[in-house]
């Protein structure tokens, strides 16, 4: 099912407030990543932003709350909510996260998202399990995204991040969602090397790439960290990663994200813009076709 | 299955402050009658539990966002 999934190019997060922005810039724009639950939330109120994306553009569909990581099984209920939105849009490939969020006998649980998980191989398996049955269900192609996260759990059982990634997608059908913002935080933040990190990743899972840009927090309990903020350009050594990444397996799309204090539309396209430099050496991206030489009979 | 039961753990700690001071002053009495092996037990009493209640803080922005969004703000 993997390898038969098509390039889509240089894409944006779907925001909103941008709707008029984006489609005035659709040709700007390779495809949209549409954040499901935004929509699920608004339901009929975003009923013709829906039309018009969905005519527009080619879209992948992203959500937060599936709970691949979660022992007792993913949220079947939402997975019901999700499935007939996503026979709606279309989507080439649907998402989540390496995450969990279940809290038990808790209201909060609803939006519980972004949750760190113990990276050992109980909890790999928990996560094959829960990504065979959520393909099964929707019978759709299914990617699973590295988080940023805030604490490791201090287990020596533990695997290394990567290899933990590997063994949770391994002998599956389901890709890997590298977002390379969120290693670079990490990275920072808990002083490993990305690029060692990469090197003993799974990358030939990898169908699609988020990138965006964070930011150092000054204030709170965060203070001196850097968290996934979605605010500002991608920085330099990201790009440096996806050039790496792109340079070892045929990545289908890079996502920019960017979902809150809006730069002019102008930012976005050259973001786009780079992130499309880097993907046209991807071995998925089409080829212009070789005019035959003159005389061939071609 | 342990696992289930370290989630749970974690997961109500992310949002319950009680419970998460409980774990931090003392963690046996919280972890000790729960069907954890000793080295998820280890895990627990060694967590960095302001990291964890920021995770929480976390959650709480993200949904607010979500809302602001809805309203048409930023």
């Amino acid at each position: 099912m993997l390898a038969d999934l098509p390039f889509l190019g240089a894409g944006l997060v779907y925001q909103h407030a941008l709707h008029a922005e984006i489609m005035a810039h659709r040709d700007g724009i390779d495809f949209l990543e549409v954040p499901t639950d935004q929509f699920l939330r608004h339901g009929p109120e975003w009923g013709e932003e829906l039309e018009e994306l969905k005519h527009a553009f080619k879209t992948v569909a992203h959500s937060l709350y599936l709970s691949l990581g979660d022992a007792k099984g993913p949220h079947v209920a939402y997975l019901d909510r999700v499935r007939p939105f996503l026979d709606d849009l279309g989507p080439a490939w649907y998402s989540d996260h390496f995450d969990m969020g279940n809290v038990p006998d808790s209201e909060f649980g609803q939006y519980f998202h972004g949750m760190q998980v113990p990276f050992t191989q109980e909890q790999a398996e928990i996560f094959r399990s829960n990504m065979a049955f959520v393909t099964n269900r929707l019978q759709r192609p299914l990617l699973a995204e590295n988080i940023f996260y805030k604490f490791v759990f201090p287990m020596p059982s533990s695997l290394p991040e990567p290899v933990f990634i590997g063994e949770a997608l391994k002998g599956s059908d389901c890709g890997l969602l590298l977002d390379l913002t969120n290693l670079d935080i990490n990275a920072m933040n808990f002083g490993f090397d990305a690029n060692e990190w990469l090197a003993a990743a799974p990358l030939e899972h990898t169908v699609e790439i988020h990138v965006a840009g964070g930011e150092l927090r000054t204030e709170g309990s965060w203070k001196g960290k850097w968290a996934d903020t979605h605010n500002h350009p991608v920085p330099d050594v990201v790009w440096r990663m996806v050039e790496h990444v792109v340079s070892q397996t045929p990545v289908r799309a890079i996502t920019l994200e960017w979902d809150q204090n809006y730069p002019p539309m102008s930012v976005l396209m050259e973001q786009l813009s780079i992130a499309r430099g880097i993907l046209a050496q991807s071995t998925a991206a089409p080829r212009a076709p070789v005019a035959a030489p003159p005389g061939s009979g071609g | 299955m342990s696992m289930v039961y370290m989630q749970a753990v974690i997961g109500r700690a992310v949002v319950d402050s009680a419970f998460r001071e409980q774990l931090k002053t003392n963690p046996a009495a919280v972890l000790d009658a729960r069907q954890l092996t000793d080295e998820e037990k280890d895990a627990l009493k060694n967590m960095n539990w302001d990291a964890v209640a920021s995770v929480g803080t976390d959650l709480d922005q993200r949904v607010s966002r979500m809302v602001l969004h809805a309203a048409g703000c930023q």
